[in-house]
């Protein structure tokens, strides 16, 4: 399909442009960035379902292939198809398919699933024609040794750097819960899959490889300089230094980020300038990096009385950046993302009426818009195959029989 | 503007960005879009460099520029592959040579702080006057409007607003970047609205909201059930088993999730625990977890982490490492693609920095240079981008609207 200039009623800067899904969890976040941004996205999912269709929560009281609210999240605004794309016969009309997008998004390698037609060597898909972008995420590449390694976002995390350094010393190790770290990746795949679409045609027919142990790597030692330093951060590492950190207050935990040089001063003015922190070494980082344990002791004793609604409210208006500690409910029922708008309706079978949350980013025009929730299984299967690509109902009676979609 | 049927070097190549953004995701986000291929001018002032610069590292010791302004190995590496340009916005003369260079990108990034754009009379309406293309990418902590839209904020209290905090760590920082990322995501989204006739695009980016949109599984249950998110650590929701195991090691653990019922199948087979086997059993017990992790621990005491990832990868299992720091500086994976990048920098050294994980066949992203010196590239960029000759330079230097580095090594 060509790119068409928007119509009046167009919603993002990628209407026009299909997208073609054939990537499992690993590229679910990309697919929906694009799709968000008006690409018109088919996923096509094994004719036994997606993965994220068995992922919990569920909606209460429903069972079945449409009850993962997950399932619900990620593919919202895109239209879904079945096709047993590890078959070898698959390929025909995964060409076709193929010949009517702009982009095709996979994840050959890193889940237990293997798309038919993937050359490792160039890397590539067999299936997909000149001038057709074509975007990998996988875990870790699709060159390299652990390119065959499989993974999910809980062990990627793991191998990231990012989970060594979190929880409690003795051990283990702590993973960020979610698939957020696969998901960064997916934005950052989506970055560049909208840089590839409004540049020359002549450059649309390439590959990216965009892999998440490089995300990961990037947000890690970008920060961590292991190289500089020959420093390995542990669970034992002191952060802060204060006034930067959690504390308890009477009625709840604040934290505040100190890492400007003007923060110690207006940290003291909101506490009341007391005489135990009024030496001048104490402005110095350095020195309250040293003094990380007395410093701590000292405050965490005044802060215990305060109340912690009251402390943002008096920090924030001195200048301080800190925030409430809340948990992820008490954060989808806050008054700032209620006032923005920010969670949007969706409604399907299975999992009813809730709300997801919504774009990444607000503007002016809007960019981002929210047109259809996520498909049921083969919910476009006469759309795509029949009405689309030609293929005669009877043809696709025959697939379905055959448990080929 | 990249619009002529030749194909570019670079994706970005001719999409000029100015930026004010500062400290992490300030940074990074123009730097995405410079490796990219954007020509991308960061702005400071001679009195109030970045904050970054002199951030204390307890990584090096105090380094400094040629000019006497102190520099820092992090602050050359968020900072890398753009220009710099001192600019001081308090001076008439200096907003207006601001002006003239939004007249002359495509793209403004800034993440001041409410209310500073508006006090230069450079809102994103005022700077359309000058340029009706334009598409600036405002980041904040929880975005323009709102009751805590005047809140300044830091990566860890996104983390702690957005309840990350809560449900994982107190130690975890991570949605800076992430914002970065997003930002990325938006300007190019707002380049191509623009290029299809939008008039201008605004972008009010929100740390918290990029950060909530990835954090969505966590905060499900809670908008379709009213129900709050429960897992213990290391638990993954809907696997069958996850854990870390303890490996052969001074503080050595490994990373192990068995998705479903094969993937249970698999491992029992391979430890040779048929009692904990549930396949083809007509009625399938519960796991006995306990004492598959049991099991595995056991296996795993003797092994090392990358031990036990071949072992369980060669079954077709998902296994990993925890890599710390230094086995991600020496990770064989990252080694063999070439993820790292030196740079050379006359005040710091060379340093290993992350390269750039734009992957691209025929337009690979890339860094361009090494952080630059506060007000390197002043002339320079009022030169090409305005065509102001060295006497015009000359005089905005001497009423101090602008600053030039001196030229030295």
């Amino acid at each position: 399909m060509t790119s068409r200039p928007p119509g009046p009623d167009s919603r993002g800067p990628l209407v026009g442009f299909r997208v073609l899904d054939v990537s499992g969890r690993t590229g679910a976040c990309c697919t929906k960035i694009l799709a968000d941004l008006g690409a018109d996205v088919v996923k096509v999912e094994l004719p036994t379902g997606d993965r994220l269709r068995s992922v919990p929560p569920y909606r209460d009281g429903a069972t079945g292939p449409e009850a993962s609210l997950v399932f619900a999240y990620y593919h919202h605004n895109k239209r879904g198809i079945t096709l047993d794309w590890e078959r070898s016969d698959a390929e025909p009309l995964l060409g076709e398919l193929a010949s009517s997008a702009d982009v095709v998004v996979a994840s050959p390698r890193g889940e237990r699933e293997r798309l038919v037609g993937f050359v490792a060597d160039a890397p590539a898909l067999s299936w997909v024609p000149p001038g057709v972008l074509t975007c990998f995420v996988t875990p870790f590449g699709l060159t390299g040794p652990y390119r065959e390694w499989r993974a999910t976002p809980f062990t990627s995390f793991a191998a990231g750097g990012s989970m060594y350094p979190v929880g409690p010393v003795e051990g283990p190790p702590v993973a960020m819960p979610g698939q957020q770290l696969v998901d960064e990746a997916g934005v950052w795949a989506a970055f560049l899959v909208q840089s590839v679409l409004r540049s020359p045609r002549a450059v649309r027919g390439q590959v990216i490889d965009q892999s998440v142990h490089e995300v990961a790597l990037f947000n890690k030692l970008v920060k961590d300089l292991y190289d500089v330093s020959g420093r390995i951060v542990t669970r034992a590492t002191n952060f802060g230094p204060p006034p930067g950190g959690i504390w308890k207050c009477r009625d709840g935990w604040v934290d505040v980020g100190a890492h400007a040089p003007q923060h110690w001063d207006i940290f003291l003015d909101v506490v009341g300038r007391p005489g135990v922190l009024l030496d001048p070494v104490y402005r110095e980082r350095k020195v309250r990096i040293e003094l990380f344990d007395v410093l701590t002791e000292i405050i965490a004793e005044l802060l215990a009385t305060w109340d912690a609604r009251r402390l943002v409210s008096e920090a924030q208006a001195a200048g301080l950046p800190c925030a409430l500690m809340h948990t992820p409910g008490e954060f989808v029922r806050d008054p700032q993302a209620r006032a923005r708008g920010y969670f949007v309706p969706t409604h399907r079978e299975g999992t009813g009426d809730f709300e997801i949350p919504g774009p990444p980013f607000a503007s002016s025009p809007t960019l981002v818009g929210y047109q259809r929730s996520a498909p049921t299984l083969g919910e476009a299967n006469e759309d795509v195959y029949v009405d689309e690509l030609g293929h005669s109902p009877e043809e696709l009676e025959k697939w379905r029989s055959d448990g080929f979609v | 503007m990249a619009s002529s049927s030749a194909a570019p070097v670079s994706l970005l190549q001719g999409v000029r960005v100015l930026s004010f953004g500062s400290f992490v995701a300030g940074n990074l986000c123009p730097l995405l879009l410079a490796e990219l291929g954007a020509d991308v001018v960061k702005i400071e002032s001679r009195e109030r460099p970045e904050a970054l610069r002199s951030y204390h590292s307890p990584d090096h010791g105090e380094l400094f520029e040629p000019s006497g302004l102190p520099t820092a190995a992090l602050y050359a590496g968020l900072a890398r592959s753009v220009r710099s340009v001192c600019i001081d916005m308090r001076a008439g003369a200096g907003r207006d040579t601001f002006r003239a260079l939004v007249a002359h990108a495509d793209v403004v990034v800034e993440n001041l702080g409410p209310g500073t754009m508006e006090s230069w009379g450079c809102s994103f309406e005022a700077l359309r006057a000058h340029n009706p293309r334009l598409v600036m990418l405002s980041i904040s902590g929880y975005g323009r409007s709102g009751p805590l839209a005047g809140h300044r904020a830091y990566a860890s209290n996104i983390n702690n607003h957005l309840g990350l905090t809560a449900a994982w760590a107190i130690d975890g920082t991570h949605f800076d970047v992430v914002a970065a990322v997003h930002g990325a995501s938006a300007v190019v989204a707002g380049l191509a609205a623009v290029e299809q006739g939008a008039p201008g695009v605004h972008v009010d980016l929100a740390q918290a909201e990029t950060g909530a949109a990835l954090m969505a599984p966590l905060y499900l249950d809670a908008l379709a059930n009213g129900r709050e998110w429960e897992a213990a650590p290391n638990e993954v929701p809907g696997a069958l088993f996850s854990g870390v195991v303890r490996c052969a090691g001074a503080d050595a653990w490994a990373a192990i999730e068995l998705e479903d019922a094969r993937d249970w199948h698999v491992l029992c087979e391979y430890l040779g625990r048929d009692d904990l086997d549930r396949h083809g059993l007509p009625v399938a017990p519960p796991p006995d977890r306990e004492a598959l992790r049991d099991a595995v621990e056991q296996w795993a005491a003797p092994l090392t982490p990358l031990q036990v990832t071949h072992k369980l990868q060669k079954i077709g299992l998902a296994a990993a490492p925890v890599q710390n720091s230094e086995d991600l500086w020496r990770d064989a994976q990252h080694r063999a693609r070439g993820a790292f990048v030196e740079i050379a920098h006359p005040d710091i050294g060379p340093v290993e920095y992350p390269d750039t994980p734009s992957r691209l066949s025929r337009t690979p992203g890339r860094v361009v240079s090494r952080g630059a010196r506060l007000g390197e590239h002043t002339a320079e960029v009022l030169e090409t981008w305005l065509g102001s000759g060295a006497t015009a330079v000359r005089e905005l230097v001497d009423c101090g609207a602008i600053w030039q580095a001196p030229h030295e090594e």
